[in-house]
């Protein structure tokens, strides 16, 4: 008897130790209310709702290409909604962008794999094209600034390790906590500070180099309209 | 702890800007939704569906229960058999022992071949070895197909010689143990005496090819054409050393070396090959042909350095056609040996010493001797038949006393 209720126990979301002697089966068996299910489908579509643009922008940011995005954002709503019933109120953010990049990983090593690398040459230059669309609302001249900005992240980021490009997005753009970060990818927290500190002395690097080579285009454009 | 650090926000803060400003496309973001809400409704159901089955617990338990009853008869009755008495219970404290009670029986399978009988008359062993102060023993050794009579001639030096080293040497095919002595010109007889050696003479079994003009006791190895395919020399080596501690007390030191020339070389060298543990060191004397398939199949790879085989001394003749230097290099190789670890030394009188360190920690010496040089002189110069041509060669060369030397100064 025992032995069948540890096996219906997981099956009903339950833990198997909270049943008590004299055993019941009215009350192991019992499927749980029609309502608690509504509760988990209407917090799902909440989760959904809410941190579907950050899993997206995440998926951008950690180098998954453009035609694999829409796949990977599925892939991390088929594994919130299996792990429904694990993550913590207030964890979903936390739990939804780490799954993303663990997940996001996977795509990078597949695309390494595939000779078909044309389309991810391209997306450089599709990058940030969803924020340049009507929708977004932006004037022409923020329009190019986004876009210099995303140019700038981009190349900052593909200048970093892969675990450092993780931590930096995880932490700097997405503003997770550095707890958070290693409860996530499985490693220390003095592990997710050291590396952060190492992205940012590559994306500092960046940007500089960057603004040396704007200010050096806009004197020699400068020199050109004087002379 | 926060790793926050604003001073590094500020500089961030128009990337983060950017960042957070990129949206999911419209489209990637309807067609999430559509399918997160299908999904999760297909997870409720299926949840639901699982839950329907396992909700009659107590019929599963039912089935479970009969299911294992039948598995438990099924397996017993496989292994006890329908007609089987029930097993005794153990006696308490007596834990049954999982070894039958007697001696395993032996397979016995017919021969493909009649094993090869023994010639000789057993009262009148060892007669003509006597004449050289050695004594003979039968031997009977164990073989797939029945048992095999063998014998040896040994002799054991004045004193105690319980420690003695032991040194068998491994005739030419076609001889038998007193004949060895007359090609090696009984210098093996002089090495044992001088060493305190206990000198053993083994004796091959008979050619299953013979003929009737073959000599009657003429003997091969294993590793010969002819040799029948239930004997095992290495076997029989093993059994000679064993009957040597048993019986008389000898090679309580376990120094054992093996000596051959011809295709006794080329047993030696197997058996050396096969079983590098049993032997402290092997002379192989012009070895008359390189090793097979067979000859490599029984051995473990590179000879072990934690095998108690620590030298082989390879000595041939300088054959115009180089066959000779040909079947040493094969044997070395099977012996671990890398051709870039030889040495060749230039000897006076023609004289050729190849030193090779092998790959397991085993030394070998390879003498290659000048057609003018004879492997086995005879002591005083000069052929004992003819005492021609030799008379003014050098006595140079004492092979089983150099090879001797050789594994002494290795063993140190």
């Amino acid at each position: 008897m025992w032995l069948v209720a540890a096996l219906v126990a997981p099956a009903r979301g339950m833990s198997f130790v909270p049943f008590r002697f004299p055993f019941r089966w009215s009350l192991a068996l019992r499927r749980p209310a029609r309502g608690v299910e509504r509760d988990e489908e209407r917090r799902f579509e909440l989760l959904v709702a809410t941190h579907l643009d950050a899993i997206y922008r995440t998926a951008r940011r950690l180098g998954v290409r453009q035609a694999d995005v829409e796949d990977l954002v599925q892939e991390v709503l088929v594994v919130l909604a299996r792990r429904l019933a694990e993550i913590e109120v207030d964890k979903e953010r936390a739990f939804a962008l780490g799954t993303t990049a663990r997940l996001a990983a996977n795509f990078r090593r597949k695309a390494r794999r595939r000779p078909e690398s044309l389309v991810g040459e391209m997306d450089g230059e599709a990058d940030g094209a969803s924020s340049l669309s009507p929708r977004s609302g932006l004037s022409g001249e923020r329009c190019v600034e986004q876009a210099e900005a995303l140019a700038v992240l981009r190349a900052g980021l593909d200048a970093m390790t892969e675990a450092q490009r993780v931590t930096f997005v995880l932490f700097e753009l997405e503003e997770l906590h550095a707890s958070e970060i290693a409860a996530e990818l499985g490693v220390a927290e003095a592990a997710v500070v050291s590396r952060l500190h190492r992205a940012r002395r590559v994306m500092r690097r960046i940007c500089e180099h960057r603004r040396l080579a704007a200010t050096a285009g806009h004197t020699e454009l400068v020199a050109e309209s004087q002379s | 702890m926060s790793s926050r650090d604003p001073g590094i926000d500020a500089s961030f803060a128009g990337l983060r800007r950017a960042h957070r400003l990129e949206r999911a496309p419209d489209a990637l973001r309807r067609r999430a939704l559509a399918r997160a809400r299908s999904l999760r409704w297909s997870l409720n159901r299926r949840s639901t569906r699982a839950r329907g089955w396992l909700a009659p617990g107590w019929l599963l338990g039912l089935a479970a229960s009969v299911a294992g009853g039948i598995w438990l008869g099924v397996s017993r009755l496989t292994v006890d058999g329908p007609g089987a008495a029930p097993s005794q219970p153990p006696r308490f404290g007596v834990v049954p022992s999982a070894e039958p009670a007697g001696p395993p029986a032996k397979p016995v399978r017919p021969c493909p071949k009649p094993l090869p009988t023994s010639p000789w008359n057993q009262a009148e062993v060892g007669l003509g070895a006597k004449v050289s102060g050695l004594e003979a023993e039968v031997i009977e050794t164990e073989t797939d197909c029945g048992p095999l009579t063998r014998r040896y001639l040994v002799r054991v030096p004045a004193g105690d010689a319980s420690s003695s080293p032991v040194l068998i040497v491994l005739h030419d095919a076609g001889e038998n143990a007193e004949e060895v002595q007359l090609p090696t010109r009984w210098w093996f007889d002089d090495l044992a005496q001088r060493e305190r050696a206990v000198l053993v003479y083994a004796n091959g079994s008979q050619s299953v090819l013979r003929t009737e003009n073959a000599w009657v006791n003429a003997g091969v190895w294993q590793t010969d054409e002819g040799a029948h395919p239930a004997v095992d020399d290495s076997e029989y080596l093993r059994a000679v050393v064993e009957q040597l501690r048993e019986k008389r007390g000898l090679a309580q030191s376990g120094e054992v070396f093996l000596a051959g020339y011809g295709s006794g070389a080329v047993m030696a060298l197997s058996a050396a090959l096969r079983h590098p543990e049993r032997y402290a060191g092997v002379a192989a004397f012009l070895p008359s042909r390189s090793p097979r398939k067979e000859d490599l199949d029984g051995a473990p790879g590179k000879v072990p350095r934690a095998s108690r085989l620590h030298s082989v001394f390879v000595a041939l003749p300088d054959a115009p056609s180089s066959d000779a230097s040909a079947i040493a290099s094969e044997w070395m190789a099977a012996l671990g040996s890398e051709p870039s670890a030889i040495r060749v030394t230039q000897q006076p009188r023609g004289i050729q010493q190849l030193d090779s360190s092998l790959a397991g920690g085993v030394a070998l010496r390879l003498l290659r001797l000048s057609h003018e040089v004879d492997p086995f002189p005879v002591p005083g110069g000069g052929d004992p038949i003819t005492r021609k041509a030799s008379q003014a060669r050098p006595f140079f060369l004492d092979g089983p006393g150099a090879a001797w030397a050789f594994f002494q100064r290795q063993s140190r």
